[in-house]
């Protein structure tokens, strides 16, 4: 059996950090500006303009409780389901080859899972200068999916079962250039009642051959 | 700009449905390449190359899987000058049409002029193994 890693999840974590200090400068700044309209009031009276300085800054703050929010979204999903282990049964997956995905997860609380969904997914990806940015674009395009019915789980019971998938024929190898890439994707999503969703996903690498 | 005509003689591989001739991986690509200049040209070289590239949203990835240099010297303007060539296909990457992404395989018969924009012929192919 062959086991997968996930592709490294850098772009919330880097997000996050990134999120606290501005968050904690535009509460600060709210904050001190909506400090010096109070006192503003008190010797002058209300004007409109009393409140310009505090309402600009909650815009501010609004992004970046939501940059907080989606950097700490797949932490708080891992709160009751575990990491999955993902394998297959082939090795070497080549163009047009069927192998076997063998799932297990291990739930740590009770929870009450509506559906998972996994799809096999071929991924684009462009990146591009434009003067001094750059810029990545992503597209997707789904070669199979299924959905595994819901259920409750209690603490430590696992979610195991294993799907027979296939690389179509006519689709495309792994491909890695220095400014594109092709992958192809296996994505979990773990729809719990209440709670958000748990989101996985697995590269597997696709040789350029075609299966016999 | 010199005015140079090129003529195409791709031999093996099978036409596809997009009109392209397909060629299987590790495939060789033979034929030959007529070169008619219009006036005579001092060339450094005549190269032959088989590369790939990419088109689409990003930024091109290219590069030139195998290379010969057909002739160097003198061509005499009208008169066509016929170059064999033998190229070797990788195994890699296919070529491929997507949403972003495009990958796109040619043979190139380029004519090195000194301090001269280089006539360029690009003849385009598939490598791809027949899926069916």
């Amino acid at each position: 059996m062959n086991a997968f890693k996930p592709p490294a999840g850098a772009g919330r974590g880097c997000l996050f950090l990134f999120a606290i200090p501005w968050t904690l400068f535009a509460c600060f700044w709210t904050a001190a500006a909506l400090l010096s309209a109070v006192t503003m009031v008190r010797e002058k009276g209300f004007t409109v303009w009393t409140l310009a300085f505090p309402l600009f800054g909650l815009p501010f703050i609004v992004i970046g409780v939501g940059m907080l929010w989606y950097g700490i979204l797949p932490w708080i999903a891992g709160l009751r389901v575990s990491k999955p282990e993902v394998s297959i049964n082939n090795t070497s997956v080549k163009v047009g080859d069927s192998f076997t995905i063998s799932y297990s997860q291990t739930f740590k609380r009770r929870t009450e899972v509506k559906g998972v969904k996994f799809s096999l997914l071929v991924r684009e990806t462009a990146r591009y200068q434009s003067g001094s940015t750059t810029t990545t674009v992503h597209h997707d395009e789904t070669a199979a999916e299924f959905e595994y019915p819901g259920q409750s789980y209690e603490t430590g019971d696992v979610l195991a079962f294993s799907r027979n998938m296939e690389i179509p024929r006519t689709g495309m190898h792994s491909f890695q250039g220095a400014h594109n890439s092709i992958a192809w994707l296996l994505q979990v999503k773990v729809n719990v009642a209440g709670w958000p969703d748990y989101r996985e996903g697995f590269e597997i690498q696709v040789e350029p051959s075609l299966a016999r | 700009m010199t005015n140079v005509d090129f003529q195409w003689n791709v031999q093996g591989g099978e036409a596809s449905a997009s009109g392209a001739v397909r060629f299987d991986l590790g495939s060789t690509v033979e034929g030959t390449v007529t070169v008619t200049p219009q006036a005579d040209l001092n060339c450094n070289g005549i190269k032959i190359r088989l590369e790939w590239h990419t088109e689409g949203r990003g930024d091109r990835d290219r590069k030139t899987v195998d290379e010969m240099v057909a002739f160097q010297g003198v061509l005499a303007g009208g008169a066509p000058a016929v170059f064999p060539f033998r190229l070797t296909l990788p195994d890699q990457p296919w070529s491929y049409t997507g949403f972003y992404i495009n990958i796109l395989w040619e043979i190139v018969a380029d004519i090195d002029l000194p301090l001269a924009i280089n006539p360029k012929s690009r003849f385009p192919i598939l490598l791809r193994p027949q899926a069916a």
